[in-house]
């Protein structure tokens, strides 16, 4: 169209509808036809075709399949047809399953499940699976791997931490497998008796703890007479710590890992210098870091025994 | 006449020009001198009057030399061409810039992570040290995001940038001065931010914590479940809502950009097909199909936009009912698009396989395997055989055709 010699809405745009502003979409509808796949998701990047990406990836926001239900998550299951939620974990040399958590499902909230887990050993590589569990009955497990490294020691009791790298490296043990020998007067060997299947680890450990900033490096402050009351105070609380008498996970940076009660009595000496001081303390190994009866048992686990793996 | 003073120099490099600002409050300036001396040797290396009103002399690029201390003055000429006093002496530094730069940014600079350890590459061919430096972060827009602490620490220029959300763009940055107080600048680096589990998308996540010791475990479970009380008939992998309605309410939140894909059979018809909105609100963009006069079939996507409906159709269409039929909308920015592929002569049944073990290798969708025992596993191609539906047996039937007795 040409008005005044100038063209008017002559181009291709030149008359766009208005875009729209239809946002937080919560509500989909579909009907009158037979349908082999729904899929919505927030990539746009794609090019659209017949085929239909099969695998939810970060950007799938639903995708129901309509193979033999209605289901559009990422689970082939619904919150009708499960009761609990079960996290399990083994290490990527074993066989056998141990339950680390579980959680009754109600709501779709209830499937969100965040949470630390201690009981693993520096360098050591673990699958975990959350498995969908109906009244007794396990579905699908749906696993991933995992391992973490680290260059401290680490003394746990359930949520309080206590940690050090500044250690004699050392953490040396002895296994104790009570016996007796028994010498009798007509044999020149005696008879070795033991009458007990006690078979565990003690040891000694030494660290230097000291407050550490965000940057996890210590502050100078600790080595300073300002800081001798920040310093004090925290070798304090961690005495207080190991003296309560509640079993404790302990961990090394070289894989050694074991559920263990502090025994008496620990010591805390200088080293060089007043305010460069060792913490050192013997241990007795209490349990199984690979038993869920004993996790259970000292307090490391709410999994009851209904979960255990047996 | 008063004396001219040169403003305060900071180190620059001389292989860029540099303009030197000048006060004055003498006779307005009509011409203005600059020269420049060696500090070491006293050699007059620049000398030039320019003529300018303006209070700024710009000695050329490459006139010094860098990494070496000069002594600057200035001296100004009236209309009259009556010279001032020549200024006091100013003392400063050239220095090659720096190369202070990202150096482990990703390919593509997408970080997978919501943290990002982001490190910077700093060399002075003047051997300059670096003072101090802070990092930034920016959104897209460049409002600032974040501001770091000065560090100081030379052999470890960096910083681990925290909390960045998924799927979004920012922008980085490093300034820095060195001990002679040359400024330092990497500039605003993009970067985007795309998440990814080290094993791939995942209903379960493990995320290794060095600091504790510890691994974190979060669950990522989306259930999308239809909350109706209505039952639905599934066929050969699909759902029959010829009659019925399905719909989901719960579990899914979508803003922005999006993709929808709808892929069905049995479309041939004027209808609604499907509903999107906010449960709340009135708006709803809807998908619908027409048929035309001329056996032709559109398409149809309208969406409320508070002035009239946004509408757009797809290209006209000619199928029939058993062919299948994928629907693909997209919207970016609120415009929304429209596209439609046709497969005619869809079936729902492939090659047939006949044999005690069931085929590993070789099947394609829609296959179909009749176990048969002692017989080793063979495949029937569907165009060579005939699958006949009679009540009596066949008398023309082949080997390897397909007899449905039924009454």
């Amino acid at each position: 169209m040409f008005i005044c010699g100038s063209n008017f809405v002559g181009g291709s745009n030149a008359c766009a509808v208005t875009p729209t502003d239809i946002q937080m979409i919560n509500y989909i509808e579909l009907q009158y036809g037979m349908y082999d796949d729904l899929y919505l998701t927030q990539d746009v990047e794609f090019e659209i075709s017949s085929t239909i990406p099969q695998e939810w990836d970060f950007n799938t926001v639903l995708y129901a399949k309509f193979n033999t239900n209605t289901n559009a998550g990422n689970v082939d299951w619904s919150l009708n047809n499960i009761s609990d939620l079960a996290i399990k974990k083994r290490e990527s040399t074993e066989f056998e399953w141990v339950t680390i958590k579980t959680k009754e499902i109600n709501t779709l909230d209830d499937l969100i499940i965040n949470f630390d887990d201690h009981m693993v050993a520096s360098g050591s590589t673990y699958e975990y699976a959350v498995v969908p569990v109906l009244y007794g009955s396990e579905g699908v497990y749906s696993s991933t791997n995992s391992s973490v490294t680290f260059s401290k020691m680490f003394i746990v009791e359930h949520d309080t931490i206590y940690s050090t790298a500044i250690t004699d490296g050392y953490c040396d043990t002895t296994r104790n497998i009570p016996s007796t020998n028994v010498e009798l007067l007509n044999s020149r060997y005696p008879i070795f008796v033991r009458n007990s299947i006690a078979n565990y680890d003690t040891g000694q450990c030494t660290g230097m703890f000291m407050p550490e900033e965000n940057n996890e490096e210590c502050t100078d402050i600790n080595f300073n007479k300002d800081g001798d009351y920040i310093r004090t105070s925290y070798q304090k609380g961690f005495m207080d710590f190991i003296c309560d008498g509640v079993p404790k996970i302990l961990k090394l940076p070289d894989g050694r890992m074991w559920l263990i009660q502090v025994t008496p009595n620990p010591t805390d000496s200088a080293k060089d210098a007043y305010n460069m001081r060792d913490i050192s303390f013997s241990w007795v190994e209490i349990g199984s870091v690979h038993s869920e009866a004993d996790l259970y048992y000292l307090g490391f686990s709410d999994v009851e025994e209904q979960w255990w793996n047996k | 006449m008063a004396k001219p003073i040169i403003k305060k120099v900071s180190p620059f490099d001389a292989k860029y020009d540099y303009t030197f600002d000048i006060a004055w409050t003498g006779n307005r300036s009509y011409k203005n001198r600059l020269v420049v001396s060696d500090n070491e040797t006293n050699t007059v290396v620049y000398d030039v009057t320019e003529t300018t009103f303006a209070l700024k002399h710009t000695l050329p690029a490459n006139t010094l030399i860098n990494g070496r201390r000069y002594v600057a003055q200035v001296q100004m000429f009236d209309m009259n061409d009556t010279a001032s006093s020549i200024s006091d002496k100013l003392l400063f530094w050239t220095f090659a810039t720096p190369d202070f730069r990202f150096t482990n940014l990703p390919d593509g600079n997408i970080i997978k992570n919501s943290s990002f350890n982001a490190q910077i590459f700093y060399y002075s061919s003047d051997w300059e040290d670096i003072q101090g430096y802070e990092f930034y972060l920016y959104d897209m827009t460049g409002k600032e995001l974040l501001k770091s602490e000065i560090f100081s620490d030379p052999n470890d220029i960096s910083y681990t940038y925290k909390g960045l959300q998924n799927n979004t763009h920012y922008y980085i940055r490093c300034v820095g001065v060195t001990v002679n107080g040359l400024q330092l600048d990497t500039g605003n680096v993009e970067i985007g931010v795309k998440f990814e589990n080290p094993n791939q998308y995942s209903r379960i996540y493990a995320v290794p914590n060095e600091k504790n010791g510890s691994i974190n475990i979060s669950t990522n479970i989306n259930v999308v479940q239809y909350n109706g009380s209505e039952t639905f008939q599934f066929e050969n992998g699909m759902i029959d809502l010829t009659n019925q309605m399905l719909y989901y309410d719960d579990g899914f939140v979508l803003e922005g950009d999006f993709t929808l894909i709808i892929r069905g059979k049995n479309l041939w018809k004027d209808g609604v097909i499907f509903k999107g909105k906010n449960a709340d609100e009135s708006t709803e963009f809807i998908i619908s199909s027409k048929i035309y006069p001329e056996e032709l079939l559109r398409f149809k996507l309208s969406a409320n936009n508070g002035v009239s409906n946004y509408i757009i159709y797809s290209e006209p269409l000619e199928f029939h009912d058993e062919d299948m039929v994928t629907i693909g909308i997209r919207r970016i920015n609120n415009i929304y698009s429209i596209v439609v592929f046709t497969e005619i002569g869809y079936i729902t049944e492939n090659n047939y396989w006949y044999g005690a073990l069931r085929p590993t290798t070789g099947t394609s969708d829609f296959d179909i395997w009749i176990d048969t025992e002692n017989v080793p596993t063979y495949m029937v191609n569907k165009d060579t055989m005939q699958v006949y539906l009679t009540t009596s047996e066949p008398t023309d039937a082949n080997v390897n055709d397909l007899w449905l007795d039924g009454e």
